[in-house]
């Protein structure tokens, strides 16, 4: 274990020697009973291993959790948002007439459509033009 | 079986080729911490603690560099974390201030404590240069080895090494001189 590569032989430098280094210094051989690591150590990592999961396990679960996430957002889209819609179709144009003609909503295929009142020079004569919402 | 060789097993999922690690290291760890903390059940739990933590950390070490060094780096940095954080509370408490944990007065008036070991020398030099000199008197590192431990460059490697040498000499020839 040990190697000398420093003979340490300045004595006259006001430098210790490596035989004073070594004397100063704690080595491996005056230990005695030294504790062994390897249960507790073992105990760590089996806990560790039993709370956290692994990492395959950890990017199956992100991987989980994303495709659910994007399937949500699909049906949200899909379905709610139509829904949603339906409820507050827009309003027709209203255009000022003395008949008191108006368009409140207008559907075409139970879709919101826009409403467009043209009143002509003739009283008795008003144009609707509806259209689809695109 | 090589160091590289067991690392590669651990990593692998083989967590029992970590005990040739444990079994190669524990010893001399052990020698290292008690050198930087002088007290043997604090660096008995910095050596648990350290193996621990090169486990968990054994997927960043580079299979080019050398497990031993990188091992005791990790070794020293926690057991210098330690004492930073030990002289920050006894910063807090004052009264501690001159105290070492561990270690009881009439201990360190003889210079041992209760196992025989003697920390004399060891008490009045730097954290660094306690690491430096028990890396270069038990291990046999160069400055190079010293500051690739210590994670410094070789010259402030050099200079740790070179003032506690200093530091030791004059202790030594006091004591001498004392005894005389």
């Amino acid at each position: 274990m040990r190697r000398t590569r420093h003979s340490g032989d300045e004595n006259d430098n006001g430098l210790a020697t490596l035989e004073e280094a070594r004397r100063a210094t704690i080595s491996s051989d005056q230990l005695k009973d030294v504790r062994d690591f390897w249960p507790g150590f073992a105990a760590a990592v089996r806990e560790e291993r039993g709370k956290r999961p692994g990492w395959p396990a950890a990017r199956r679960a992100w991987r989980l959790a994303l495709g659910t996430a994007g399937i949500l957002a699909v049906v949200g889209i899909v379905v709610l948002v139509p829904m949603l819609s339906r409820r507050h179709p827009l309003p027709a144009a209203r255009v000022e007439s003395q008949l008191a003609f108006r368009v409140d909503s207008v559907t075409i295929e139970e879709k919101p459509a826009q409403a467009f009142i043209f009143h002509t020079q003739d009283p008795d004569i008003s144009y609707v033009w509806v259209e689809r919402q695109l | 079986m090589t160091d590289s060789e067991l690392v590669r097993e651990c990593l692998e999922g083989r967590t029992d080729s970590f005990r040739g690690l444990m079994d190669r290291y524990h010893d001399p760890a052990i020698a290292i911490a008690i050198n930087i903390l002088m007290n043997r059940e604090d660096a008995e739990d910095a050596c648990q603690d350290a193996f621990l933590k090169a486990y968990r950390k054994l997927g960043t070490f580079d299979a080019g560099r050398s497990y031993k060094n990188w091992f005791y780096a990790l070794v020293s940095n926690h057991c210098l974390d330690l004492v930073r954080k030990r002289t920050r509370f006894k910063g807090f408490l004052g009264r501690f201030r001159h105290e070492v944990p561990g270690v009881s007065s009439a201990e360190r008036k003889a210079g041992r404590n209760a196992e025989g070991l003697d920390f004399r020398y060891l008490r009045p030099l730097a954290p660094k240069e306690r690491t430096a000199l028990s890396l270069w008197a038990q291990e046999g590192y160069s400055a190079a080895e010293i500051a690739a431990v210590l994670g410094c460059s070789p010259n402030t490697a050099a200079v740790h090494l070179h003032r506690a040498r200093v530091k030791l000499r004059k202790l030594m020839k006091e004591t001498n001189d004392a005894k005389n």
